[in-house]
């Protein structure tokens, strides 16, 4: 949430009531932020090149009109040669960026005006944070906000205590009787007759604050985007896709051929590490677990009689109601890894879930994604006729050959 | 007294509702989850009924797998020849690239050189991909003297069963992707120049 949106929040606190001021305060600093995470992140971030160029600063880049123009039909533009998007795309790998038609002009200038505001992560501003850094930093927050909250309940029941005690005091010296003593229910109850618009203030918080918890929380039910399981090796897609450019589909070459992508067997290993015995830091453990696995003498090059499968974590995991096959996305639909996966060679010392998978986010991708149709003989007819329909191959997206079916993906 | 329930209650509850989600290791909450975990073995899942507790076994060894995809003869077929010296010299001699020297399959064998080769052999076959530079195995290059008249049918059974540092390929590559790869790769042994090995005996990929 942003400053401007916050002061925004702020005035229509003073117009409306608390309440609703609230939920559209929630409402609107969401905007840009969400509408950049549902339809941009898959291929970009603000700081990083993921598909396409990190974002920050597409500002001055480029004219907003241009922007506009660009995020609702990049291949029409290329194709009509226009050099700075000729440009974009040949700066980056000749890569189309799939069309928005979706996404009216204000919402684009909120995503736009999100890449300007949003700020790099904590832990990706210090130079070479190690995780264990970052960790220490948000725990060391969490003590100061302890802290503070203790001094304060402390200051607070001092202050009580004096009133307590003065009001004792004049009491005595006015010869007025003490009141009778109270239960702490009758405490509490006479307590909030007195102090109505701190009750409601706090009940309303309690209840904002839980409301939109909760909200968050049930829509996370059955999504794992995030999920960063500890895995039996510690093996690092960043070293061996991102450093030494080892291709995804050398290891998982289940993804042209298959649904599954799959996870290599051990041969596949040993291509390399028949040779390569030790990591980067010299350190052997992780090397040699592959070697116990297969029972293999890494001295001698002998296998022995008794290899164990390594057991990994599955990181991925749709529902088995909804059927995903990896080769036609890859193959047939040519869609890179990094789009489902994210920058799996670039920052995944631990391999994590990058998207949500939810199925909101599938048809998401249908809706905007165009299918390749040029230069494919089984579309030459369909071609034609859904050319004559919409007009554009930018608007021939999967959705329109029925990708958003039910049927297409539960069966 | 009653202070304690006005600041310990909310952030008791802020903590709680928080703490629901945040832990990467834990994938978090799921409704059904029995829709969520197939009750079938999937691919890689393990499996209590094999011995070795895996679901993706091998084929029964003898049988051969049935199909009528356009190289099934090529890919489904057993490779006829052993994994020993004589085998390598017998398959250098008798064996030849069964696909055509098209278009299509030089693109295709260059794609695939570039994903499952070029890490350790090198953009342009010269033995120098990053893996070699980052303390990996360093082949030799493919224009070198060892290898720049190397029969096809060597360098196949090579991908089938590996040499030297290289594995075997077989288990990622398919017999025709293999073919593909090498006839590209004849192009990097004599940069410039046709070679005599794609020259001599091409028949068309047999259907069926």
């Amino acid at each position: 949430m942003t400053n401007a949106y916050l002061y925004k929040s702020t005035k229509r606190l003073l117009l409306l009531t608390l309440f609703t001021a609230f939920y559209t305060c929630v409402a609107f600093a969401q905007d840009g932020e969400a509408l950049f995470n549902s339809n941009c992140k898959t291929c970009h971030s603000p700081f990083d090149k993921v598909v396409g160029p990190a974002l920050k600063g597409v500002e001055n880049r480029h004219s907003e009109e241009w922007l506009l123009k660009w995020i609702k039909n990049a291949p029409g533009m290329i194709k009509s040669g226009d050099p700075d998007a000729v440009k974009l795309y040949n700066d980056n790998g000749k890569m189309q960026m799939t069309v928005f038609t979706n996404l009216k002009d204000e919402e684009i200038k909120a995503i736009i005006k999100y890449i300007v505001d949003v700020k790099p992560p904590a832990a990706s501003v210090a130079a070479k944070p190690t995780e264990e850094g970052g960790e220490e930093k948000s725990s060391n927050t969490w003590i100061y906000l302890l802290v503070a909250a203790f001094v304060l309940y402390l200051i607070s029941g001092i202050l009580r205590r004096t009133q307590h005690t003065l009001a004792q005091a004049l009491r005595k010296k006015q010869g007025v009787p003490e009141p009778a003593a109270m239960t702490r229910w009758q405490g509490f109850v006479h307590w909030s007759r007195n102090n109505k618009k701190l009750l409601a203030i706090i009940l309303i918080t309690l209840f904002m604050f839980g409301s939109v918890k909760a909200w968050y929380g049930l829509m996370s039910i059955g999504v794992t985007q995030g999920y960063k399981p500890d895995q039996p090796i510690k093996y690092s897609h960043k070293l061996h896709a991102g450093d030494m450019k080892i291709s995804c589909i050398y290891c998982h070459s289940g993804a042209e051929r298959g649904k599954v992508a799959g996870v290599p067997s051990l041969n596949v290993c040993m291509n390399c590490h028949k040779f390569v015995k030790q990591g980067p830091t010299g350190d052997k453990t992780e090397i040699a677990k592959i070697y116990k696995a297969l029972d293999y003498d890494p001295d001698k090059g002998t296998y022995g009689p008794n290899p164990k499968p390594i057991q990994w974590t599955r990181v991925h995991n749709l529902p088995d109601l909804a059927y995903f096959n990896h080769s036609q996305h890859f193959v047939v639909g040519k869609i890179e890894c990094q789009t489902c996966h994210g920058p799996v060679q670039d920052s995944m010392t631990v391999a994590y879930q990058y998207s949500k998978l939810t199925m909101g986010w599938c048809i998401d991708c249908h809706r905007r994604t165009p299918v390749q149709m040029a230069n494919n003989a089984y579309y030459n007819d369909y071609h034609k006729e859904l050319l004559a329909k919409y007009g554009s191959d930018s608007l021939l997206t999967v959705e329109r050959i029925g990708g958003t079916e039910c049927a297409r993906c539960h069966y | 007294m009653k202070n304690i329930i006005k600041y310990i209650l909310p952030v008791a509850a802020a903590i709680a509702v928080s703490s629901c989600n945040d832990d990467p290791k834990s994938p978090g909450y799921e409704y059904m989850p029995d829709m969520y975990n197939a009750v079938g073995y999937e691919a890689n899942s393990a499996n209590p009924i094999f011995k070795d507790s895996i679901t993706d076994q091998q084929p029964v060894a003898g049988t051969i797998a049935r199909g009528n995809d356009i190289y099934a003869s090529m890919d489904r077929m057993p490779y006829p020849y052993e994994n020993s010296p004589e085998g390598y010299e017998a398959a250098g001699l008798n064996l030849h690239n069964p696909l055509e020297r098209t278009e299509a399959n030089m693109t295709e064998g260059k794609r695939l050189y570039e994903n499952y080769c070029t890490h350790c052999h090198g953009p342009k076959g010269m033995g120098d991909g990053l893996v070699v530079t980052h303390n990996g195995p360093k082949p030799p290059a493919y224009s070198s003297d060892a290898l720049k008249d190397l029969p096809e049918g060597k360098a196949f059974h090579t991908t089938q069963f590996g040499k030297n540092m290289m594995g075997s390929h077989a288990s990622q590559l398919t017999a025709s992707q293999r073919w593909k790869i090498i006839m590209y790769i004849q192009t990097l042994q004599k940069p410039g120049g046709q070679t005599a090995a794609a020259d001599s005996a091409k028949t068309e990929a047999k259907k069926g």
